[in-house]
């Protein structure tokens, strides 16, 4: 590992508001990744045109919160509610921006969620969103588009839910797999912006392999003034990964995604309460 | 009329002689055991200490430094200490109604052990509630509530969500609520898409969505009862293991206190109330209310300062019943008061802050006050006496009493109250209190007065020098030998301004023992002597007598006009008293008296211009009445006398120049003169009797100085009522004059006694023919005054004949 990295990472950060208090730790955490990175910051609200069509059902019935009522839906009225939420996710964004004096724009587009906001991520460095929205039941963990996104997104994923947000220690697996390389260097700049220390997970199965990555590493991470720390993960399963990232009390997982399989990986975002990135090689096929 | 001789030497000062005592120094005496010359104080104070019946408080009454505190203190501390110690008291937060907090009345001493304990309890409780509260098997059977409550929840909408699947429909989430819609492919179906579809799967699709949304609205309706299900479990999870915590300290405490039936009944409400409140020992961290920290004593400790016990009344380390003094008893002062804390800007209170008065602590015992500073507060006098009626300490603060202020305040349990109240004061407190406050009488009803003198006799000498012995020792000074005891005595008797008494203001008396020791060590002695009394005794007066030496200095200086030489009609040295602080001396003054044809009327100046005072004038009035019954009966008075305290400036009061004034005019009227070097004190009855006067001995001596400081020539002397010769204790170098036969003082017992004196010549007494002897002062007198009446009758029978000839003509 020999380039220099001082490039910045993410120039362009794409974050999708709902209006929901997830989608708001996901702006914040948006907003300290654009400070740090002096990136550009785009907010993205999707109109959902399911919600469109059944308003405009004459057989679709609504049970509104809190006081159980059910009642015929309009399209009207859903239009409005719509337009409430753009604007509310918009100020949100605008008043965070602007104290912190980040250059920012905002969108509102219609059509179906998920599909969007993979749309919009073409042209983004890095997504950053909620991992639900507004759950039905209380300790949902990953919602729709979340899953879709980590499944399918162009480019690195950050997924955070309500009263989360980044900070120390970062923790990031490490494998020697391109990705992984990536995910190094993304995960030390973030370790430099916050308290200095990193936990290098080293994925490997054998000793040898073992110390083959930390060498790897460990010419590399000298130079980029961290606190590095090594944790050996033998295998490469969830629970064996959780376990040392609660020894490491971790607040930041940076994850490559050649470490866990698809359905691994969305027990993990299930399981885990702490924010995690996920980062890309290159884009995957669609 | 026999001649009257002066006094001998002997009688002009009874001073107390050395050789009746057979110690050497006061260092052989013992103390007293009694409280010297207050017999009847004494009495009062030991029947109003041991009468135990409602009302019967004590006033001590009398002159300041007469000694009543000390006294009433020795007593009582005496008495109180036989007696049983008093409960202590304790104010309690009353969990129902914290702004009643509850008083309960404990056995001396346990107040503080019970405050330790709970102490103790709350220290206990905060660590052991949040250990057990974190213990692996708390925490996996609350978790197990909440998994429950979880999988009922996930299972209700679940089975929903399955039925809508299989129909085809979606759950969709609205920005505010859920709603139901028909699918088609994964996709909400379009409404156009919808209308394309024939009628009667229309109204399936339609009915489908009706019944799931009923089934929709319930299982929320049951989740939410499942919800509150699960939270009042959890609620009766931790007060199991509240209680469980919490039983076990309590328990043990309920087990100490078990005599004690109200502590018990106090510790099951403080059990109640933090399992009620467990969360508040939960909290482990002070969290910042809405972002602002607060003080460290406003948050957590706060919560747990309504299991504190507030100690109010401590007895402890008492031994017997509380003897108080208060010296400021202000309102707060003597009943107590709750105090406040400023809150966020706000006063707030608990029972902690209540604080307790004087009548706290002397409850079941004894409250000295000093009457006058009780009376000087403000509501400090209405506040005593209505608790005193009402035998219970009800705090209230004035401010709420006035309505003055309406912060959150606390209406404390009543304390009964059984004490008895010791009020100190004057004399005069005493009897305007009786006079004008009809409650008085009730709550006082034992006074005890205090004597400022007491009776001169040998026995009475000896006690006294036995107080000097103690005195002396109390206030660690040197012995005083056996002359310097009799000189004290001696000054003793000449402060109570009579031979035949003994001054016991004590304060006077320790003041010159501590002055006649500083002397002593001024000169180097072991002992006190008698000169160092006696330098103490001249160092007291020269301080004092700036105003005498001017007065005196005036006299010689021929400003204020006395003569001590020679004979004058009409003219006599009378004699004053100036009284300064506590110092009196005495001052010659000229009278003069001038007589002519009148109509009967003596005239007096001094109360013509408003500087006599009422009793002088009646002095006055008494001297025309005695010449109108005495001399010529039967004819009209017709003589206009006048009579004039020379050079005097400011007031004249008293009747004692009356005789003076008497002899003046009867000079006047007799044209025969009066004897400058002699002067005269004394006040007259209307049968011409000499009378008893006040400060005879300054008067004496304040003559006896302007003769010295002229010569004595022994022809000078002093004229005084023979009734004031039992007061004579003059000082020594007057009787050292005396006994040189060059200063003379005479005991006249009449006003013809007096007159010879001063005339030489007689006075005459009345014949049996009804005339006075020929050339006697009361045949010239009566001559002068039947002249005038004579010429007056002529002269008014003339000016009516003028008057008749006038109207003929």
């Amino acid at each position: 590992m020999n380039k220099p990295n001082d490039e910045a990472l993410f120039r362009r950060i794409l974050v999708a508001l709902d209006a929901s208090h997830h989608s708001l730790a996901a702006l914040e955490a948006a907003v300290e990744l654009a400070v740090s990175m002096k990136a550009k910051l785009r907010g993205l609200y999707v109109e959902d045109v399911n919600l469109l069509r059944a308003a405009g059902s004459p057989v679709t019935r609504e049970v509104r919160f809190p006081s159980v009522t059910a009642a015929q839906l309009d399209s009207a009225r859903m239009e409005r509610q719509l337009r409430a939420q753009a604007r509310q996710a918009r100020r949100a964004l605008a008043a965070a921006c602007e104290r912190r004096e980040i250059e920012w724009a905002f969108d509102v587009v219609r059509g179906e969620v998920a599909h969007e906001v993979m749309a919009a991520a073409r042209e983004a460095d890095i997504l950053i969103l909620g991992k639900v929205s507004r759950p039905l039941v209380r300790k949902a963990r990953l919602g729709s588009t979340a899953l879709t996104a980590a499944v399918q997104a162009p480019c690195c994923v950050l997924l955070l839910q309500r009263d989360e947000s980044i900070r120390p220690p970062v923790a990031v697996t490490y494998d020697g797999s391109p990705a992984a390389r990536k995910a190094l260097r993304i995960a030390t700049r973030l370790a430099q912006k916050n308290g200095g220390y990193l936990a290098v997970l080293i994925v490997a199965e054998t000793s040898q392999e073992e110390y083959r990555l930390q060498a790897d590493t460990a010419d590399w991470l000298r130079r980029q003034s961290v606190l590095v720390h090594y944790q050996l993960v033998q295998e490469k399963s969830v629970s064996a990964l959780i376990q040392v990232l609660q020894a490491e009390q971790s607040g930041l997982l940076v994850l490559s995604d050649t470490i866990l399989h698809l359905a691994e990986l969305q027990k993990l975002l299930g399981e885990v309460d702490w924010p995690v990135l996920l980062v890309r090689a290159r884009e995957p096929k669609l | 009329m026999a001649r009257i001789r002066p006094l001998p030497a002997r009688r002009l000062c009874q001073a107390c002689k050395p050789s009746q005592f057979k110690f050497r120094t006061t260092a052989d005496l013992e103390d007293l055991t009694d409280v010297v010359g207050q017999e009847r104080a004494v009495e009062a104070i030991r029947f109003g200490i041991g009468i135990q019946r409602e009302g019967y408080n004590l006033f001590a009454l009398g002159l300041s430094g007469t000694g009543k505190r000390t006294t009433i203190r020795q007593f009582l501390e005496q008495k109180a200490a036989g007696e049983p110690i008093p409960s202590d008291w304790i104010y309690i937060n009353n969990f129902e109604q914290p702004h009643k907090p509850r008083a309960i009345q404990l056995p001396p001493g346990h107040g503080v052990v019970l405050r330790e304990d709970m102490e103790g309890l709350v220290e206990e409780l905060r660590t052991a509630i949040p250990a057990i509260f974190e213990s692996e098997d708390y925490r996996t059977r609350r978790q197990e509530i909440e998994e429950e409550f979880k999988e009922q929840q996930e299972a209700a909408f679940g089975e929903v969500q399955k039925k809508a699947q299989e129909r085809s429909i979606s759950l969709i989430r609205t920005p505010v609520g859920l709603a139901f819609a028909p699918l088609h492919e994964g996709e909400v179906v379009s409404p156009e898409d919808f209308q394309k579809l024939p009628e009667k799967e229309r109204k399936k699709v339609e009915g489908e969505i009706t019944e799931l949304q009923e089934q929709l609205q319930e299982t929320i309706y049951q989740v939410r009862q499942w919800e509150r299900d699960a939270r009042e479990r959890t609620k009766e999870l931790d007060r199991e293991v509240a209680m469980f915590a919490v039983g076990h300290f309590i328990d043990e405490l309920r087990e100490k206190h078990t005599e004690l039936p109200e502590v018990v009944e106090y510790l099951t409400a403080v059990q109640e109330d933090v399992i009620e409140n467990v969360d508040e020992f939960r909290k482990t961290e002070e969290a910042p209310m809405m972002g602002i920290p607060l003080p460290p004593s406003l948050t957590g400790e706060l919560l747990f300062r309504r299991y504190q016990v507030n100690v109010i009344v401590d007895h402890s380390e008492s031994e017997g019943a509380p003897v108080i003094f208060e010296e400021h008893p202000t309102f707060n002062n003597l009943i107590g008061r709750v105090e406040h804390i400023a809150q966020m800007g706000a006063l707030v209170t608990d029972f902690n802050l209540i604080k307790p008065g004087a009548l706290h602590r002397a409850n079941g015992g004894y409250l000295i006050l000093d009457a006058r500073e009780l009376l000087l507060q403000p509501f400090a006098w209405d506040g005593l006496k209505r608790i005193l009626r009402s035998r219970e300490i009800r705090i209230e603060s004035l401010g709420q009493t006035l309505s003055l202020v309406s912060t959150v305040s606390l209406e404390p349990d009543s304390i009964p109250l059984d004490v008895k109240v010791i009020l100190i004061g004057e004399r005069l407190l005493y009897y305007l209190l009786y006079q004008y406050d009809p409650d008085f009488g009730e709550l006082f009803k034992v006074e005890a007065d205090f004597n400022q003198e007491m009776a001169r006799t040998p026995e009475n000498h000896l006690l006294y020098a036995q107080l000097i012995a103690m005195l002396a020792r109390k206030n660690a000074l040197r012995s005083f030998d056996r002359r310097a005891v009799a000189q004290i005595i001696t000054r003793s008797a000449r402060m109570a301004g009579d031979a035949e008494k003994l001054s016991i203001h004590l304060l006077s008396i320790a003041d010159l023992l501590r002055e006649a020791d500083y002397w002593a060590g001024v000169s180097g002695n072991g002992v006190v002597r008698a000169h160092d009394v006696q330098r103490a005794i001249d160092a007291q007066i020269h301080r004092a007598d700036r105003l005498r030496e001017r007065v005196q200095e005036q006299i010689q200086r021929g400003t204020i006009l006395i003569d001590t030489e020679g004979e004058r009609v009409g003219q006599i040295n009378g004699l004053s008293v100036l009284m300064l602080g506590n110092f009196a001396f005495g001052q010659p003054s000229r009278i003069t008296a001038r007589v002519r044809l009148g109509s009967g009327k003596v005239v007096d100046i001094e109360r013509e211009v408003e500087l006599g005072g009422p009793i002088h004038s009646k002095g006055v009035l008494i001297l025309s009445s005695f010449l109108g019954s005495r001399y010529a009966p039967e004819y009209p008075l017709s003589l206009s006398a006048s009579l004039v305290f020379e050079q005097s400036y400011g007031g004249v009061e008293g009747d004692s120049a009356s005789m003076a004034e008497l002899c003046a005019l009867l000079s006047a009227l007799a044209k025969v003169p009066i004897k400058q070097p002699l002067a005269v004190t004394g006040s007259v009855s209307q049968h011409g009797e000499a009378q008893p006067i006040g400060g005879v001995n300054e008067k004496i001596e304040g003559f006896f100085d302007v003769c010295k400081a002229r010569g004595l020539t022994g022809d000078q002397g002093v004229v005084i009522p023979a009734s004031n010769v039992q007061h004579l204790m003059l000082r020594q170098d007057v009787i050292e004059a005396v006994k040189e036969g060059q200063f003379s003082v005479y005991a006249v017992e009449t006003v013809d006694q007096a007159i010879e004196l001063l005339t030489g010549v007689p006075a005459g007494e009345r014949r049996k023919d009804g005339s006075f002897p020929p050339g006697s002062i009361n045949q010239l007198v009566e001559a002068r005054l039947i002249g005038f009446a004579e010429k007056q009758r002529a002269f008014e029978s003339s000016s009516e004949k003028e008057k008749s000839t006038g109207k003929e003509g």
